[in-house]
């Protein structure tokens, strides 16, 4: 059956195994490899399933809410999620908790991302009463003063979430009550979590650190 | 002569840890008290930090299970699950029904091995030593079968995208079945030690209340947020998995007090041995993982996912990115403790210094997970 199927191209059937299973023998040798950019699937993940209509319900919802305030949205696994301006987030969040058509009650998680190219801030947000999610995502474009406004005066739980994006990103959060460092040590410049900060201990000189022996794995 | 001369007090500040037995850990916290009473309190974290983040970013998909066994230490299966549902809703796999099941049999086995822990610990900051005795023992039946499961005491590295690392042991299942009738014993007799216990009652009831808005608000979950008499739990609310097929109670408080989230922990315990004995009947034969290309070093199709499981010590969230590769681009842990203890200060409001200690108890944190 093999030599049937390889019958056509001769050249071609004897190459291509070749490369292959370098691949696979390549791929057990050496585990980590570097992450090389994926084909391109034919239905995005967050596309295959269709929107739930919760979902499509709170679309509605938000664009009522919302009035004068420009968002592009997109249904994520079939949760909303919408984009919007860095100098809307405080307005849209306010609307949000107090608009009664929306009611999210709860920060569930805000998260910092380093985009190589961009920052952007995610809110994922709940609602108990209604049992939804959305997101938003605030595209912060200025990269060497990246910066948006805090929204601890609408959710307390956004504290040290926007107090960890601050430090390990360098994000500003202009409104915070005290947007001190939390997690890392005292005098650290480094944004750790910046793609261009490579995986290298930040203490490595200092005194005091003891170094790893060569050879010591 | 005798003047009358009024009394100054000036507030006092009390520093709390980080080496302290009391903390669970090493956490630090500062107490600005007037007399005996608190009058605010400063939390001080990140002395566990070790860039869970930054590693996840420069690992394979599934080496970064192994930190999430790290994070929070004594709940490592739910912490497993929560990330490869994220992964695998990126990869468009789904688990085997054997592996669904599997999962959530050890999911609630280490939501009781983590409440057992929180219960003795918990006695003895209320100063009862013996709690803990009986607490290890019956953490130590299940702490064996985990051990069968997957080699490790504690840091499992058991599930995988798409199922299983293996297929579980032979005679797990029925060990399992033999030894819940005598963890429920043994869940009542820890019951009767503490509940009930006329001290225990005086040192919690009434201690460190806070209402169910300010919890919200704080975004505290778990049993911190169903004490406060809010019936939220995502296996029901945004349910994952098999829940929805599964029937269990959602047990909460009604003054949101200390007291009250001991005893919806004691509850929740036995609602997941019920959990565990329908899974336990309804388990089938066949394939423990769905065969996904390039495993282990697989590719996750580019795209974004938010998944959150609920954990013992509350909502444990995973923000996942992925650009294509073998490495994720972005891994954003939404931690259950480092959330319920940005609420610390509003619930030690007013309270005695020497009830400092019950509140923080209470929360049941795990600084691993809150300084990842």
């Amino acid at each position: 059956m093999a030599d049937e199927e390889q019958g056509p191209a001769p050249e071609q059937a004897q190459e291509q195994p070749q490369p292959a299973a370098e691949a696979t023998a390549a791929a057990e040798v050496r585990p980590a490899a570097r992450p090389r950019p994926g084909q391109a699937p034919a239905v995005p993940a967050g596309q295959r399933e269709p929107p739930k209509p919760e979902a499509e319900a709170l679309a509605a919802d938000l664009a009522q809410a919302w009035e004068g305030i420009a968002f592009e949205q997109r249904f994520n696994f079939s949760d909303l999620e919408v984009t919007i301006a860095p100098q809307d987030v405080l307005e849209a969040c306010r609307r949000c908790k107090g608009d009664s058509r929306l009611s999210f009650d709860w920060l569930m998680c805000l998260s910092g991302v380093d985009c190589e190219t961009h920052f952007e801030v995610v809110y994922h947000l709940y609602s108990y009463r209604d049992h939804r999610r959305l997101t938003i995502r605030a595209r912060l474009e200025d990269r060497d003063n990246p910066a948006v406004a805090s929204v601890v005066s609408v959710w307390k739980g956004a504290d040290w979430h926007e107090r960890e994006a601050a430090e390990m990103f360098g994000i500003d959060f202009p409104g915070h009550p005290n947007l001190t460092p939390l997690l890392l040590e005292e005098g650290v410049e480094e944004r750790p979590l910046l793609k261009s900060q490579p995986l290298v201990p930040i203490f490595a000189d200092r005194p005091g650190v003891v170094q790893q022996p060569e050879g010591v794995p | 002569m005798i003047t009358e001369r009024r009394l100054d007090t000036v507030d006092m500040h009390i520093n709390v840890g980080p080496q302290h037995p009391a903390t669970h850990g090493v956490f630090r916290m500062v107490l600005r008290v007037d007399g005996e009473r608190i009058v605010d309190c400063v939390p001080y974290i990140g002395y566990l930090h070790r860039g869970f983040e930054k590693l996840a970013e420069n690992e394979e998909f599934q080496e970064v299970i192994i930190h999430l066994d790290r994070t929070d230490y004594i709940a490592q299966f739910n912490n497993e699950f929560c990330y490869l549902m994220a992964v695998e809703k990126l990869l468009g796999v789904k688990p085997p029904e054997r592996a669904e099941y599997a999962r959530i049999i050890l999911a609630e086995l280490n939501r009781i091995v983590s409440h057992l822990m929180f219960y003795g610990a918990f006695g003895g900051d209320a100063g009862a030593i013996t709690p803990f005795l009986y607490a290890f023992r019956e953490r130590e039946r299940l702490q064996r079968l985990f051990e069968s499961v997957s080699g490790a005491r504690l840091m499992h590295f058991y599930f995988r995208a798409g199922g299983l690392k293996e297929d579980l042991p032979e005679g797990f299942l029925e060990e399992v079945r033999r030894i819940l009738p005598v963890l429920k014993q043994g869940i009542d007799e820890c019951d009767t030690l503490l509940t009930e216990n006329e001290v225990f009652l005086s040192r919690t009831v009434g201690i460190g209340a806070i209402s169910a808005q300010e919890a919200i608000d704080y975004g505290c979950t778990g049993p911190i947020l169903r004490a406060c008499g809010v019936r939220e739990d995502v296996r029901r609310s945004d349910p994952y998995s098999l829940y929805p097929t599964l029937d269990f109670d959602v047990p909460v408080g009604k003054k949101g007090d200390t007291f009250d989230r001991y005893l919806v922990r004691v509850q929740e315990m036995r609602e997941s041995i019920r959990i565990v004995e329908q899974c336990l009947d309804r388990i089938p034969e066949g394939p423990f993982r769905t065969p996904i290309p390039r495993y282990p070093h697989y590719r996750v199709d580019p795209g974004e996912v938010y998944v959150h499981t609920e954990n013992p010590r509350g909502d444990y969230g995973i923000y996942l990115i992925s650009r294509g590769g073998v490495q994720p681009f972005r891994v954003k842990l939404r931690s259950p403790c480092f959330c319920n203890l940005m609420a610390l200060p509003a619930m030690l409001r007013d309270a005695y210094v020497a009830d400092a200690v019950m509140v923080l108890g209470s929360l049941d944190i795990v600084l691993g997970e809150v300084d990842r």
